[in-house]
Order: structure tokens, then C-alpha cells, then sequence
């Protein structure tokens, strides 16, 4: 017969069932505190990466995206670019961020070069990182494709007015008009070297921008705004502004077959709504018109020159005229040596030239 | 400054437990404050004790500023590194009545050590072994405890009951409780088979609680003469083995042959950790 034991384990069990119990909820709350630190930690590492600037990473093509607000929206150059890439490798790092709750790195600069990677089907791109401020995201992308003078000035008007437009609920065509009204009050004022001066010299910034006269708050905010971006309002007006009134498919020309801004402003001219050919030409026709020209200009990669010349032929077909050949060439206007002038004939050559555009115009 | 108290039912060997652990940890250049709270003033019988004017009941006291006057133990060999403060009966029963009727009585003891800190790198607090104001102001006074026990069935369902208590504490007021340093077997008479049945279910039983065994202190006669004599076994006969029961890991164990140790694993009971040794690394490490 063997002794009797006693369990004494059983007894201290019941008592510690209780705490354990409780100590089982406490170590699932332990848990998933722990889970949200390594979450915290796994973001923080992946943001410890991208603050190693300058710090070149190969980073795998699928891991990137495209920024849906590029300023930049011709890419009919990735062909260039993939050659450039086949024949001498990737010089320049593209420059990645790393935006919170995003899966992917978004391009901040360098979507010519992915696209082109993608294109050649390779696995990764060289690349380094910035850190994500989402106040400037945008602002700071823009700056770095109009200084980097690769976006064409139609994207450029319209980034532009996209800036312009976080401060002012005014439609595209509404900001061009009043940059251009407000540019010629100035100049009727005599006053257009304040708008130049304001962009250019920074010290007597405040000078200028009491002085100039704006006569409300939108003039002042388009100028501030085109200014603060490193460009002229004068330039804009007359460079920049014009295109948002191209037809969409001239548009499409300049954003993927690199049609020139000046050809196009000359072949805007060939439209249902242009003063000349108003209620002479259907827009159907005319559509058909711009692109058989169109493809003829940039198939044969027509000079601007020589560009205008066929257009304004088509024109006056149109309109029935037969252009009479010009021997006039104005060739004199080239000898005019500009240095050497002094403020005062500068400006009556000015006014002189503004007189004849103004003819002209008419 | 860890506070430890021993707890338990009375008759375990506590207050021999405590004496010794304050021996030892002064030999060992720590300086040590032995407290009593149990109202029968065994201390002044165990350490050979005179009376003194300040007594637990001054600690207790709303007058009491932090004015310590602690009466040295063993003075001649321990050269007051070690410290102990007695009780007087009647004072003491006075101090538990008034403390029974004030709300958070318990928590007394704890807030006059936190404001008033001794000196001492260690601090034993002697507590009687059944439940009451004292043994509650001790336990929540305290960052360790000693869960000591006797190897016999009647110290087994206390110490069942004394964690209950321990965990309830925890669980209904939301007060923070000492960590159960570990277990110790006072009067551990291998002889019997009751203390060696329980002596094989401990390490289960401290790993139930999360804690750990210490190496056993044996029954010893001794320990009663000298209790006896007030002072500790360490001068009585300083050649007695049962001395390093405190100090050598699984001591009981080491000398006994296989027949002896019956069903004990050697190797696991001969390296149980001997409790004084343990406390004194705590104290001078952590």
C-alpha cells in the first residue's frame, strides 16, 4: 500500500487561475501595444531611409509611383531618354519620397527616366530620397521642373494657374485676362519697368510692390505668385497665358508630338472662333485643317519660319486673298544696337514699336 | 533599499529566518534594519535584547518626524552594521486598535518608510504570521516577500490561503504588492515523508506562482538553544552545518547519498539557491 499524496499544486492553481486570467488580458493589450511600437518602428525605419540624403538606393521599379500632379505632361521624349539610357547607363539618380501611408515611393523628380526604365523592362532604378513635406510637396515639384526648363510652357501656364488658384477661385482664362489688362494699365500708366523691377529686383521689392499700384487684391496676388516662382508676369502674359486658349488639339500637339508654342498660337488662328475666319470656316473643317498642318509641319520639322509662312497661306486660301510676296525685310530692325541706346531713345523706340503692334493688331 | 518581510503561519521559522538573513547580510557589509511588528516582541528573546524606549509603536506615532532610535544587534561582531527596532506589547496593540479603525491604516507603515527613509541598505521586516493590521502593513510596506513555509500540511493550506490574500490585494484595491522573492522550507526535516512529498511538488507550485525555491533551512535544535541565548547559530556554533543552509546552494542536499534523496532530483535540489546569498546579490546588485 502506497501513502496517500497530496496535491498541493491543485490547490495553489485555483488561486492563481484568477491572476492568471487577468494577467492573459494584460499581456494581449502588452501584445498589441507592442504591435503598434513595431508598426511605429517599421515606419520610422522606413523613413530613416529616406533621410539618408544623398544616399543613392536602387530602388525596385514596382515599388515607385508616379505623382498624379506633375507639373510636367509631355513625356513624348521617353524614347530619347531610353536611348540615352541603353546607350549610357543612368547617369543621375531619379529623386524619390517617401510619403506616410503610401505603399510606394512617389516621384519627385525623374519621371522621363522611370518611364524610360520601364520601357527597357529593367528591374530597378537608382534613385535617393527627400523628406516628404506635404505643405510644399507640390509647390516644391513645380520649382524644380521650371528650373530645370523641361516642362513646356503650356504646363508651365497651367501649373502656373494651379498655384495661382490655391489663393484665388478665378477660372484659367479669368487670371490670364487680368494679368494682361493689368499689364496694360501699366503700360499706359508708363509704369511697366515697376512690374519688371518687382520681378527681378528682389532688395527694392517692397519699393516696387507699394509703388506699382495694384488696383485690387487678385492683380497683386497673380503677380506675387508668378514672381515668387522665379518668373516674369510680362513673359507669362505673353509666352505663357496665350496657350490655355489653344484648341485641345493643339494642345495634345505640343504635349506629345513637342509642336512648338509659337507654331501653335499660329495655328490657333485657323479656328471656327478667330476674329478672322469667324462664320468662313466650319470647326469640323477647321480641326482637319490645323491637323493635316500639324503632321505636315512636325513630319517635316518645319523651321517656325517657314511653319508660319504655310500656315498664313492657308489662311488667306480661306479667305479667298492671294498674299502678295513681300520685298520688305526689315532687315534694319537687326542693326539696332540696343546697348548702346540710351534710356530716353529706348524709350521712344519702345513706343514707336507699340504703336506699330497695336497697328498691327488692328 | 529593498523591504522584505517574511510571511507565512507563525511557527515556521521566520523570525530565526529574518535574524539570520540580518547576520549575514551585515557580515556582508550591508547595512540592515531589522523591524518588528508582531506585538510578542520574540525579538527581544531571540537577539538578546534590552529594553528601549523607542519601540514600533513611535514609527505608528502622528508625532513621529523621522527620529529613528534603533538599538544595535549583535553589536560586538556585527559593529552596528545591523540595526533592530522591538516592539512593546502594550503599546503595539494600542497602535494595531488605532490602526484598525482608520481607513488606509495599512498603508500607514509604507508612507512613514517612503517619507522617513532609513539608512540602511536592507530592511527585514518582522510580521506575526496570522492576518491583521500589522501583517497587512508589512506585506504592502514591502518590495519582496518571503513566502516561508513549513513542510507540513497545515503550513501548505496557509500558504494556499497567504497567496490568495496576496493576489486579492492586487486584484480588488488596486494596490501594488511586494514580488514574492521566493520559497523557503524552515524546520525542513528530510525524515519525514510529508516535507519530502511537499519538497517534490515545491518547484511546481513556485513556478504556479511565479517564483522560486530556495534551498531549505533544516530542523535544527540548535536553532532553538540559540534562540534561547539571543544570538544567532552563527555564534553559537559557528561549525554547525545548518549555518550554510543561508549561504551554500542546496546545502540540506549536498551530503545526502542517493538513498537518502530518494525521489529529489541531485542535481536540481543540489542547486537550489540559498536565500541569504541570493538577497545579499540583490541588495549590493540589483
Amino acid at each position: 500500500m502506497g501513502r496517500k499524496k497530496v496535491d498541493y499544486l491543485e490547490s495553489f492553481s485555483n488561486v492563481t487561475s484568477l491572476k492568471k486570467s487577468k494577467e492573459l488580458e494584460t499581456a494581449r493589450a502588452r501584445i498589441e501595444e507592442l504591435e503598434k511600437i513595431r508598426q511605429q518602428l517599421e515606419e520610422q525605419l522606413k523613413n530613416s531611409v529616406t533621410e539618408s540624403f544623398f544616399e543613392v538606393h536602387d530602388v525596385s521599379l514596382d515599388k515607385i509611383e508616379v505623382n498624379p500632379n506633375q507639373p510636367r505632361k509631355s513625356f513624348f521624349d521617353v524614347v530619347e531618354m531610353r536611348n540615352l539610357l541603353l546607350t549610357q547607363g543612368q547617369r543621375q539618380p531619379i529623386i524619390l519620397v517617401n510619403i506616410p501611408g503610401h505603399d510606394k515611393y512617389m516621384i519627385f523628380d525623374g519621371e522621363r527616366r522611370y518611364r524610360a526604365s520601364i520601357m527597357l523592362e529593367l528591374k530597378t532604378i537608382k534613385a535617393f530620397f527627400i523628406p516628404y513635406n506635404p505643405d510644399t510637396f507640390d509647390l516644391d515639384v513645380l520649382i524644380t521642373a521650371l528650373n530645370r526648363k523641361e516642362i513646356n510652357a503650356l504646363d508651365e501656364a497651367e501649373s502656373l494657374i494651379k498655384i495661382i488658384q490655391r489663393s484665388l477661385t478665378l477660372k484659367p482664362l479669368e487670371i490670364a485676362n487680368k494679368l494682361s489688362a493689368f499689364i496694360s494699365f501699366l503700360r499706359r500708366q508708363k509704369k511697366l519697368e515697376y512690374l519688371s523691377g518687382l520681378a527681378t529686383d528682389f532688395e527694392k521689392r517692397e519699393f516696387y510692390s507699394q509703388n506699382i499700384g495694384f488696383r485690387n487684391e487678385e492683380e497683386s496676388r497673380i503677380c506675387l505668385d508668378i514672381i515668387d516662382l522665379g518668373r516674369s508676369p510680362i513673359s507669362v502674359s505673353s509666352n505663357n497665358f496665350p496657350l490655355l486658349k489653344l484648341t485641345e488639339d493643339l494642345k495634345i500637339g505640343i504635349r506629345e508630338y513637342g509642336l512648338n508654342d509659337n507654331i501653335a498660337m499660329s495655328l490657333n488662328l485657323i479656328s471656327s472662333n478667330s476674329k478672322k475666319l469667324q462664320g468662313k470656316i466650319s470647326e469640323s473643317d477647321s480641326l482637319k485643317i490645323r491637323q493635316d498642318l500639324m503632321s505636315e509641319i512636325i513630319e517635316q520639322k518645319l523651321s517656325i519660319r517657314s511653319a508660319k509662312k504655310l500656315i498664313n497661306q492657308r489662311i488667306s486660301k480661306i479667305l479667298g486673298v492671294e498674299t502678295q510676296p513681300s520685298n520688305q525685310t526689315f532687315s534694319y530692325l537687326d542693326r539696332i544696337n540696343i546697348d548702346k541706346l540710351s534710356d530716353q531713345e529706348r524709350m521712344d523706340l519702345l513706343s514707336k514699336l507699340e504703336n506699330l503692334v497695336s497697328i498691327l493688331k488692328n | 533599499m529593498p523591504v522584505i518581510t517574511a510571511f507565512c503561519s507563525s511557527g515556521t521559522g521566520k523570525t530565526t529566518l529574518l535574524t539570520h538573513l540580518a547576520y549575514y547580510a551585515a557580515t556582508n557589509n550591508i547595512s540592515t534594519a531589522l523591524i518588528e511588528l508582531d506585538n510578542r516582541n520574540s525579538l527581544k528573546r531571540c537577539c538578546g535584547l534590552p529594553n528601549s524606549e523607542f519601540t514600533t509603536s513611535n514609527i505608528f506615532d502622528s508625532a513621529f518626524k523621522g527620529n529613528y532610535d534603533f538599538l544595535p544587534l549583535w553589536e560586538s561582531h556585527l559593529k552596528g552594521k545591523a540595526e533592530v527596532c522591538q516592539t512593546n506589547r502594550e503599546s503595539l496593540l494600542e497602535t494595531e486598535k488605532l490602526l484598525a479603525t482608520k481607513p488606509l491604516g495599512i498603508l500607514k507603515l509604507k508612507k512613514v518608510l517612503k517619507k522617513y527613509k532609513l539608512p540602511h541598505q536592507l530592511i527585514l521586516l518582522d510580521a506575526p504570521g496570522q492576518e491583521g493590521v500589522m501583517s497587512e502593513s508589512a506585506l504592502l510596506a514591502s518590495d519582496y516577500v518571503i513566502l516561508s513555509i513549513e513542510a507540513t500540511p497545515k503550513a501548505m493550506m496557509d500558504a494556499v490561503r497567504f497567496v490568495q490574500i496576496l493576489f486579492n490585494y492586487e486584484e480588488e484595491y488596486d494596490v501594488a504588492i511586494p514580488e514574492i522573492l521566493g520559497i523557503v522550507v524552515g524546520r525542513y526535516n528530510h525524515e519525514s515523508s510529508k516535507a519530502r512529498d511537499i519538497m517534490e511538488q515545491l518547484p511546481d507550485i513556485a513556478e504556479e506562482i511565479g517564483t522560486i525555491l530556495f534551498s531549505p533551512i533544516r530542523h535544527s535544535n540548535e536553532f532553538l538553544n540559540c534562540y534561547d541565548l539571543g544570538i544567532p547559530l552563527h555564534l553559537y556554533r559557528s561549525g554547525h552545518n545548518a549555518i550554510h543552509d543561508f549561504d551554500i546552494d542546496g546545502n540540506v542536499f549536498k551530503d545526502m547519498s542517493d538513498k537518502k534523496l530518494r525521489s529529489l532530483d541531485r542535481k536540481f535540489y543540489g542547486s537550489l539557491p540559498a536565500i541569504a546569498k541570493t538577497i545579499v546579490q540583490i541588495v549590493k546588485h540589483g
